[in-house]
């Protein structure tokens, strides 16, 4: 007869398996880790990739521009090159007469599905004669966009019909009085010269770009200075061209999962020592027998490795065949967007197995320490000192004395709560950081834009309107107008500028919305909108209660700029410092020059040294003010200038969209305004609450995620905390089975326990807070490494709020405790242990 | 006195259910030494446990003094503990983060009750355990933990020791010394001491022997 051999593992194995129910808590835990984990990238990745796809069918893989080539050889490339998915030609003429400059655009009709520019209202023109005017032309005419559809205009010397509006352009920046209009390219191929500069947009769908462009170059012998790309796809789509999350989004995630990462750790880890210890019986009787403790130990830790890879592995599978469901993807793509998960969930899974197979080690130690021990050094008589004070505080002493025997575990708790509470403390500052500078971009009341074309007209129109004024402030009470603005550019003389504060600025020059012109000198050029503010206004959207006085030389700057998705940065401006702006010199102050007409045409012609026709001047920081508690999208996200009437008024001369806020909190009745100025010409009146919806849906999606996050983090606190209790309770409950058999009442035996976990749930808050606001310090720096500023600021109650949640969790921890410690024979713990 | 009257004890094992005692009857008077001997699995620890209050019977009744001990709340059972009773494990399971002198003191500081400094001094003495008293439950021996355990179930004056194979985890020299200070601590204080063991030569030290297969038989 064959024998059948049996391996001793084998037989462990069989045991290990039979243990006790703990077995299946791991495996779950394990499971729902790494299922939180990799469901969270999966659904972020899959997201992504789903996004990517239909912005691949917008954009293409990159979009490539190639400027001032002949038709003829734009049309020859379109036809030749397979990979150009959409296409669009188009040539630009400035055209200049005494009204100003026209740029006139020559457009294929899917033009507008690859330019910045919108069509605002109608069609495309199909015809000859048919043409689109800009919004700004609209204005002028006086006509909404709508009422000038179908009408004709002169222009060009021709007559044409107007067949839709575009939105104003960037064209228009560039040129004082320049107008957009778009014809049709192949209506008006005819009338342009074969040999006219052509520049088109092409949508590339190659995986290669560089091949691509360098084509252009050598075989078509375009210009590369002329030739340009961007993955307006991957950016439409979040992501960067690795298929990984870009900007605060990916950083959110990123964050999240490490965290969720870590607390899985602390948490499989404890379910790990909790379930060994049940196999304590089986581990003594094996030793007994004589095999090596260690063999038995490492058996344990790889049948504990295999399960806890099997429930990890499932949960890949799980989350992987959901998302691709979920989004109608290739399995493939999400596996290889999920990188990241399972990078995070083999560290977790070789931390613990790391941190298994050093406990035994420690094991070892300890019992090797354990006997080394000299018994005269313990001083630690809590109960003589208990005596002393008539027994009020002995079962406070019994649990300090427990601590001071055990220091080493009593450490190991507090690093495992310390570490899981600095992670839920962290999470919580850095959530309301989030919320507290998102908040201040909500929805804010009205804004008023006065279609004027310059200050002394828009001043003129708020003479004529006083009434009206009045009557708003009569009528709707809390009304208040007084804001206006323009973007201009400053500069900043700062006489000891830092190495730090240029790099600052240097970062904010490349990186954000302001430019440092001249890095090498003191002075640096950041655009800023400068604004004028009464003490009213001051005190309704700042937190300068009081207002401020501001005199002619002198400026309050707003140290935070908050964009509409709630990041942040600073100026890097204080108190003291000098701003350099420019002003227009006024007419009477320009110095007249004569030039000789006959010469102009003729050669040898020298252009004369042209006149000044501004001055700087030089405003000192005098106050400061963190952030305005408002956020205009028309102020492009640009750092605040707050500056007296008259140098605004000299600053914004050419002003063309003065705007006011008007203030009303009344949103009961919100088209009671917009009926109020409806026909109200030069008045456009701006619903911000409807402006910011967009930004408000961000953040309610952001604060629904965190929320939810929020919400598992305190789970896996609250799971972590509970199982450390239960832990330490454990390994206690031999010693509080025989106090209760002595008599001491089981309430009382809880005091211990109870004071034990409080005294160490003291410290560890007490070590939590300072390292939570460094932490929480480091993920913001961390942030503005990524662009991605915030306000930071922590209020003292913030500081209370995961401690109080602490003690929640605290409280609700001991619940299996309590309910086993009621369950509990003392009989059969006696027994047992 | 402790009287046990008609006492129900079984385990449920599965679906199996395992009779210990059935109207089960027992009376130990006051000062009794009362042995409990019997084969492994008889029930004899059970029976100290349900005697001492940390197991619970069934149903019937225990009366100690004009008390019945099964109709008590567990508080007051707790303070019954504390207040008439001393209990000795086999195991010694003495605190281990407490040393000799605080694991000694700790029913009495529990109780609250003043501390006879003379009494104590004596029952250390007679215990051969004065040297001991700075060192930790580990840094005994086994013969000396059991002595620290009597000295602790002794400290509040009980009426009864109840004692679980005391000397099962010890040599035979240890086993007579802590036989010899139990049975004289116990006889100056008059305290009653109920103790199990399946080891019948002690039985020399009591006044009665019961035989708990006899008795269920009975």
């Amino acid at each position: 007869m064959k024998k059948k051999s049996v391996k001793f593992k084998h037989l462990l194995f069989k045991s290990f398996c039979r243990a006790d129910k703990m077995l299946i808590v791991l495996i779950i835990a394990s499971f729902l880790c790494s299922l939180l984990i990799s469901g969270i990238w999966s659904i972020n990745s899959a997201s992504k990739i789903k996004r990517l796809q239909d912005a691949r069918l917008l954009f293409g893989e990159y979009q490539v521009m190639v400027s001032d080539i002949d038709k003829s050889l734009a049309e020859n490339i379109l036809k030749t090159e397979k990979e150009v998915k959409i296409s669009s030609l188009y040539t630009q003429r400035i055209l200049q007469d005494e009204k100003g400059f026209s740029n006139i655009i020559y457009a294929q009709e899917d033009f507008f599905n690859l330019s910045q520019m919108n069509l605002k209202a109608g069609t495309f023109p199909k015809a000859q004669n048919e043409i689109l005017v800009d919004d700004l032309y609209a204005f002028k005419k006086g006509e909404d966009a709508k009422e000038l559809i179908g009408s004709k205009i002169d222009f060009n010397e021709k007559e044409y019909i107007v067949t839709g509006v575009i939105n104003n352009t960037d064209f228009n920046i560039a040129y004082i009085n320049t107008h957009t209009f778009v014809l049709n390219y192949a209506a008006n191929v005819g009338s342009l010269d074969n040999k006219e500069n052509i520049s088109f947009f092409l949508s590339i769908n190659s995986a290669d770009i560089s091949n691509f462009i360098n084509k252009l170059s050598n075989s078509y012998k375009i210009d590369s200075n002329f030739i340009s790309y961007n993955n307006s796809a991957y950016d439409y789509a979040g992501i960067n061209t690795k298929g990984q999350p870009n900007g605060i989004e990916g950083i959110f995630y990123r964050v999240i999962v490490i965290v969720l990462g870590f607390l899985s750790i602390f948490l499989i880890y404890t379910l790990c020592i909790l379930f060994i210890k049940k196999l304590k019986p089986t581990t003594s009787i094996c030793v007994a027998l004589g095999i090596d403790f260690k063999k038995i130990y490492k058996s344990y830790v790889t049948f504990i490795m295999f399960f806890i890879f099997l429930s990890f592995i499932l949960s890949l599978i799980i989350s992987t065949l959901l998302s691709a469901l979920l989004f109608n993807l290739n399995y493939a793509q999400v596996i290889t967007q999920n990188v990241f998960s399972i990078i995070i969930i083999a560290v977790v899974f070789s931390i613990v197995g790391l941190l298994l197979i050093l406990n035994i080690m420690t094991n070892k130690i300890n019992k090797v320490e354990q006997n080394l021990k000299n018994p005269v050094g313990i001083k630690n008589n809590r109960v003589k000192s208990a005596i002393n004070k008539r027994y009020k505080s002995l079962y406070l002493s019994l649990s300090k004395q427990n601590i001071a025997v055990e220091k080493g575990r009593a450490a190991l708790y507090t690093l495992i709560i310390v570490i899981s509470s600095v992670l839920f403390s962290v999470s919580i500052y850095s959530v309301q950081i989030f919320r507290d500078s998102s908040q201040k971009v909500q929805g804010f009341d009205y804004l008023l834009e006065f279609k004027f074309n310059n200050v002394a007209e828009m001043l003129d129109g708020l003479k004529e309107h006083e009434e009206l004024y009045k009557n708003i402030k009569n009528d709707i009470g809390t009304n208040k107008y007084s804001l206006f603005f323009e973007e201009k550019r400053a500069g900043l003389n700062k006489s000891n500028i830092t190495k730090e504060h240029r790099n600052y600025l240097e970062k904010l020059s490349t990186e954000m919305s302001a430019s440092l012109n001249n890095p090498n000198t003191d002075i640096v050029n950041i655009p800023v909108v400068f604004m004028s503010l009464d003490n009213n206004t001051i005190k309704r959207i700042s937190e300068k209660a009081e207002g401020i006085n501001i005199s002619q030389n002198e400026c309050v700057v707003v140290k935070n700029t908050i964009d509409a998705m709630g990041s942040s940065f600073e100026i890097g401006l204080n108190a003291g410092d000098q701003i350099l702006i420019t002003i227009p010199l006024d007419e009477s102050e320009i110095e007249e020059i004569e030039i000789d007409d006959t010469q102009i045409a003729g050669e040898g012609f020298v252009q004369p040294k042209l006149p000044e026709t501004t001055k700087t001047q030089s405003l000192k920081v005098v106050d400061t003010i963190d952030y305005l508690d408002i956020n205009l999208q028309q102020i492009k996200n640009l750092p605040l200038v707050i500056v007296s009437k008259d140098i605004f008024d000299k600053i914004c001369t050419n002003n063309k969209y003065p705007s006011m806020i008007l203030f009303d909190n009344d949103t009961e009745n919100p088209d009671y305004l917009e009926k109020y100025f409806s026909g109200k010409s030069g008045i456009q009146l701006i619903n911000l609450v409807e402006e910011n919806k967009v930004s408000e849906e961000y953040f309610d999606k952001i604060d629904f995620s965190l929320m939810a996050i929020m919400f598992i983090l305190i789970i896996f606190l609250t799971l972590i905390m509970s199982i450390t209790i239960v832990l330490r309770y454990d390994e206690s409950k031999a010693q509080y089975a025989v106090m209760r058999a002595i008599g001491i009442r089981s309430s009382n035996v809880m005091k211990i326990f109870i004071y034990e976990a409080l005294y160490l749930s003291i410290i560890s808050a007490l070590i939590t807070v300072p390292l939570s606001i460094l932490g929480t310090y480091i993920i913001y720096k961390s942030f503005i490494s990524q662009s991605v500023f915030f306000i930071y600021k922590i209020p003292v109650f913030l500081i209370a709020m995961p401690i109080v949640c602490f003690i929640i969790v605290s409280i609700i921890s001991y619940l299996p405790v309590i309910l086993k410690m009621q369950k509990q024979s003392i009989a059969e713990v006696i027994k047992n242990e | 006195m402790i009287n046990l009257i008609n006492i129900d004890k079984s385990y449920k094992v599965g679906n199996e259910k395992i009779t210990i005692f059935s109207q089960y009857n027992l009376m130990i008077k006051d000062g009794e030494k009362v042995l409990i001997s019997g084969p492994s699995g008889s029930g004899k620890s059970t029976l100290l446990n349900i005697m001492s209050t940390i197991d619970t019977c069934d149903s019937g009744d225990i009366i100690f003094g004009d008390i019945n001990i099964s109709k008590c709340s567990k508080k007051m059972t707790s303070d019954l503990r504390l207040n008439n009773f001393g209990f000795i494990f086999q195991s010694y399971h003495l605190i281990k983060t407490l040393n000799v002198h605080d694991n000694i003191l700790l029913p009495i500081i529990a109780a609250g009750k003043e501390i006879d400094n003379n009494y104590i001094d004596e029952l250390i003495n007679k215990l051969g355990i004065s040297e001991r008293l700075n060192h930790f439950p580990y840094q005994l021996s086994g013969g000396e933990q059991q002595r620290v355990a009597i000295a602790r179930a002794m400290v509040n004056k009980p009426n009864i020791i109840f004692a679980d194979e005391p000397t099962g985890n010890l040599d035979r020299n240890n086993s007579k010394y802590v036989m010899e200070a139990l049975i004289d601590l116990c006889e100056s204080q008059g305290t009653t001491l109920i103790m199990v063991t399946h080891d019948l030569s002690l039985s020399s030290y009591f006044d009665r022997v019961v035989s708990i297969d006899k008795e269920k038989e009975a």
